[in-house]
């Protein structure tokens, strides 16, 4: 446009114009702007708190487990699981309750503990460690077929030393004992020479030893 | 003039220019946004960097725990090796990344674990208690605030809370704990009988025989790279005493040192502490002096420790009975003193003030000051002033030494010379060192060190020993060379034959083994060469009185059908061989397991697998995360 051809009154009354036409806009814009950041930081701020209270509520779980005082630690866990669904403490909880349950032989308790934290771990590899979990009490409760779909749900190759350990073992239950051998093979390669349990391990390998291969 | 410029702008050229104009201003500078800045980094993992610095600084503290829990044996060398730097730099990197999880997560260290952790360090603590003074002094002492303390402590714990949640998670079942009881106490049936060791009918070994094994395994026939070095010595303990100190010197000594030689007074004390608040006001002390005085007049020594319990106020000592322990002179505050040492044994004091409030003190013990006279001590002043005049001359001629040989490095004579010491040789020694200096393993490095095998110089001066080193240099170097065929011929004659009866040996029982494999009596083969067989009822992994060659086989044999028994040979330990059956495999006797004996192996599966899981944590933390290593800067 030819800004040069209008006095500088006709450039005011152009700009006033303009104003007219879009301050409404502008205002909620910038309105709407200052509403969304403010917003934003209240929802960290209450997220960071969540989780804080998360956190306190599990080290506070802790202490009771240190003292064994397991109907306590119970309630905690459920109100970690309603309040805190979302937080990796409820998670861990849960898992922390199954193995005292595993322990009690309450396996179906441990089950249903371990399955909630499978679906509730957001964290790929927390989902993987649940589902691994889960799998043990699966087969603790002579249920392998199921442990050993709970065991191929775990993705990516994560926990292979772990994870093709308790395959091994679930394919023994099976008799599935060639597939078995693999599994504890591939677990000692994954596990490496230092891995803590290498030697129960062996042991487990060599004795699905066949006449003219012995072991690995 | 925003107006005049628009209006004078016309025609393309000026347009162009002022293009290049804008473009100038526009874009200057912005080259480095694009070039690569000059990293400094040693790994970077995600977004975060590990400066050189930080490496640095890790090792660094390293060293320095290790220097303090290995003493002697410490080696400084090895933290300049890469395996260790890299094996430190892993450790960071994963340290980074549980950080980086514990964001992700949203997992935060709770204050009040910070609290905990704080007021559980022992060096904080006045009597058992955290004391805020005490832990703003310590900290102010290592050049640190809370608050940087603070986040230390945070940071160190945040490090802990996956690992720690991951091992309180971990699950292992009964059934889990039964598989492996069951197979760690595995019952095997036993048959075993071991072959005698076959005689050889042929005895001779051709020389050809002995050359080719001698062309075949001439790495086991070597002599080893020796040195003969020469080298000069500065023996501490061997250097003309010195002349003993007069009877003037002693005294000076003793003079100089006198407060070693004198045990201050003790006195062993208890004390009841009535508080006065820093800013009482007046009513407050009147009343503090009246419980004061009513506890001092009702205090003896049979009643002392129960009225402390009931009335102190010093909590670090109302349960021990109000007890300080030995005091000296010059402790504890003026007016306190004082009265301790104005007391008698056994008395009970009137109430004393101190800063903290009054303080009614019972002198239980006294122990009184001892100053041990001149006579009693000139020996041992003697003795260390000889020992001080002989390090001197030491240190003395060892740093001549030192310098003399680093100055002509390509002989020892110049400074045996100079020094009036003689030249002495040792060896010759391999890298397994010798007898005498070549011994030292600072001696042997040295000896086989590039600066003084390969160049020829003087080594360093070598410490071995406290008040003792030596200086070397390369006399003879031996190459490794083979040995000389006669040298080694019947020690090869020998190796020869047991190879022959190792090889009828392992024939003899391969045949056996078929035979048993095919059926006949274990009784019946056994007999045949001239061995009784042995059985064990349920041998157990650890079963005591079997042979650990055969135990091991016993284990590793498949699970024998009814009434169909597994067989092995197996070598023995010096070249005889045994025969063994497995006939039955049973699990463990889990009734005999205690409960004690399940909760220490569940806390041991626990721990393991716990361990496992957060390793496999971390990995997975690291197939998701760029991780970049930069080795050159390492």
């Amino acid at each position: 446009m030819a800004f040069e051809a209008y006095d500088e009154y006709e450039q005011g009354e152009i700009v006033r114009k303009w104003l007219r036409q879009n301050g409404v806009s502008i205002i909620v814009g910038i309105a709407i702007g200052l509403v969304g950041i403010f917003g934003w930081q209240q929802w960290r701020n209450h997220q960071a708190r969540h989780q804080a209270e998360a956190g306190q509520l599990y080290q506070q779980l802790q202490t009771i487990v240190a003292l064994g005082a397991w109907e306590q630690a119970g309630q905690l866990t459920s109100r970690l699981q309603q309040d805190y669904a979302d937080s990796p403490s409820a998670v861990f909880a849960s898992s922390e309750l199954a193995q005292h349950e595993a322990q009690a032989k309450q396996l179906d308790k441990a089950e249903a503990a371990l399955n909630w934290a499978e679906s509730h771990a957001g964290d790929p590899a927390l989902k993987a460690l649940m589902q691994l979990n889960l799998a043990r009490v699966q087969l603790a409760a002579a249920k392998p077929a199921d442990a050993l779909v709970t065991v191929g749900r775990v993705q990516g190759g994560l926990y292979a030393a772990l994870g093709e350990e308790l395959r091994g073992d679930v394919l023994v239950k099976l008799n599935r004992l060639d597939d078995a051998r693999k599994a504890y093979q591939a677990a000692l390669a994954a596990g490496g020479e230092n891995a803590p349990q290498r030697d129960a391990l062996q042991m487990k390998l060599d004795d699905l030893a066949v006449a003219g291969k012995q072991g690995a | 003039m925003l107006q005049a410029l628009r209006n004078k702008l016309h025609g393309w050229p000026s347009i162009v220019v002022l293009g290049i104009c804008v473009f100038a201003v526009a874009f200057f500078g912005i080259e480095s946004y694009f070039m690569s800045q000059a990293d400094t980094y040693v790994a970077k993992v995600g977004k975060h960097e590990i400066s050189q610095q930080q490496l640095q600084e890790r090792l660094n503290r390293l060293r320095q725990d290790d220097s303090a829990r290995l003493g002697d044996s410490f080696d400084a060398s090895i933290y300049e090796q890469p395996a260790m730097k890299q094996r430190v730099l892993d450790a960071m990197i994963d340290q980074q990344l549980l950080t980086k999880a514990n964001d992700d997560l949203g997992m935060r260290v709770p204050d009040q674990a910070v609290r905990d952790m704080i007021a559980n360090i022992p060096a904080f603590q006045v009597n058992g208690q955290f004391d805020a003074g005490t832990y703003r002094s310590a900290l102010a002492s290592a050049g640190q605030t809370p608050a940087s303390f603070e986040s230390d402590v945070r940071s160190s714990l945040a490090i802990q809370m996956l690992p720690n949640a991951i091992a309180a998670g971990t699950v292992i079942t009964e059934a889990d704990m039964d598989r492996f009881l069951n197979l760690r106490l595995q019952r095997r049936d036993l048959r075993y009988f071991t072959l005698p060791r076959p005689a050889l009918t042929d005895s001779k070994v051709a020389d050809a025989d002995i050359d080719a094994y001698y062309k075949a395994h001439q790495a086991d026939f070597m002599n080893p790279e020796q040195v003969t070095v020469n080298y000069l010595e500065v023996d501490g303990s061997a250097l003309k005493p010195p002349a003993p100190p007069t009877e003037d010197e002693l005294r000076k000594r003793y003079a100089e040192e006198k407060q070693r030689f004198v045990q201050p007074e003790q006195r062993l004390v208890s004390h009841i502490l009535i508080n006065v608040p820093k800013n009482a006001t007046p009513a407050q002390q009147k009343a503090a002096l009246a419980k004061a005085e009513q506890v001092a007049g009702e205090a003896r020594p049979d009643n002392f420790a129960k009225l402390a319990a009931q009335d102190s106020d010093d909590l670090g000592s109302k349960r021990q009975g109000g007890d300080l322990g030995w005091l000296e002179k010059g402790v504890t505050n003026a007016a306190f003193d004082e009265a301790l040492f104005g007391l008698q044994k056994g008395q009970v004091s009137k109430p004393v003030l101190s800063d903290e409030g009054y303080h009614i003190l019972w002198l239980r013990d006294v122990r009184s000051g001892d100053v041990k006279p001149f006579e009693e001590v000139r020996g041992q002043l003697g003795q260390e002033l000889a020992n001080t005049a002989r390090d001197r001359q030491y240190n003395e001629l060892a740093g001549k030494l030192a310098d003399k040989t680093y100055q002509n490095p390509s002989s020892l004579e110049p400074a045996a010379q100079a020094l009036g010491l003689t030249i002495k040789d040792a060896g010759p020694f391999a890298r397994q060192g010798g007898s005498g200096i070549a011994a030292n393993p600072k001696v042997i490095a040295a000896a086989f060190s590039d600066d003084v095998l390969a160049q020829g110089n003087n080594s360093g001066l070598l410490e071995i020993g406290p008040g003792h080193a030596v200086v070397i240099h390369i006399d003879q170097h031996t190459p490794a060379a083979p040995r000389a065929l006669a040298q080694v011929r019947d020690a090869i004659r020998q190796r020869v034959l047991d190879e022959r009866v190792e090889a009828v040996a392992k024939k003899q029982a391969g045949d056996l083994l078929q035979r048993l494999r095919k059926g006949e009596d274990m009784t019946a083969v056994a007999a045949s060469v001239g061995g009784g067989v042995q059985s064990v009822h349920e041998a157990l992994r650890v079963q005591d009185g079997v042979p650990e060659p055969v135990r091991n086989a016993l284990f590793l044999l498949p699970h024998p059908e009814q009434g169909k028994s597994q067989f092995d040979s197996v070598a023995m330990l010096g070249g005889s061989y045994a025969l063994l059956a497995v006939d039955k495999v049973q699990d463990a006797d889990l009734s005999k397991i205690s409960k004690e004996q399940r909760d220490a192996l569940r806390q041991s599966m626990l721990k393991a697998y716990g361990g496992i899981a957060t390793e496999g944590y971390i990995q997975a933390l690291r197939k998701r995360t760029e991780i970049t290593v930069a080795r050159d800067r390492m």
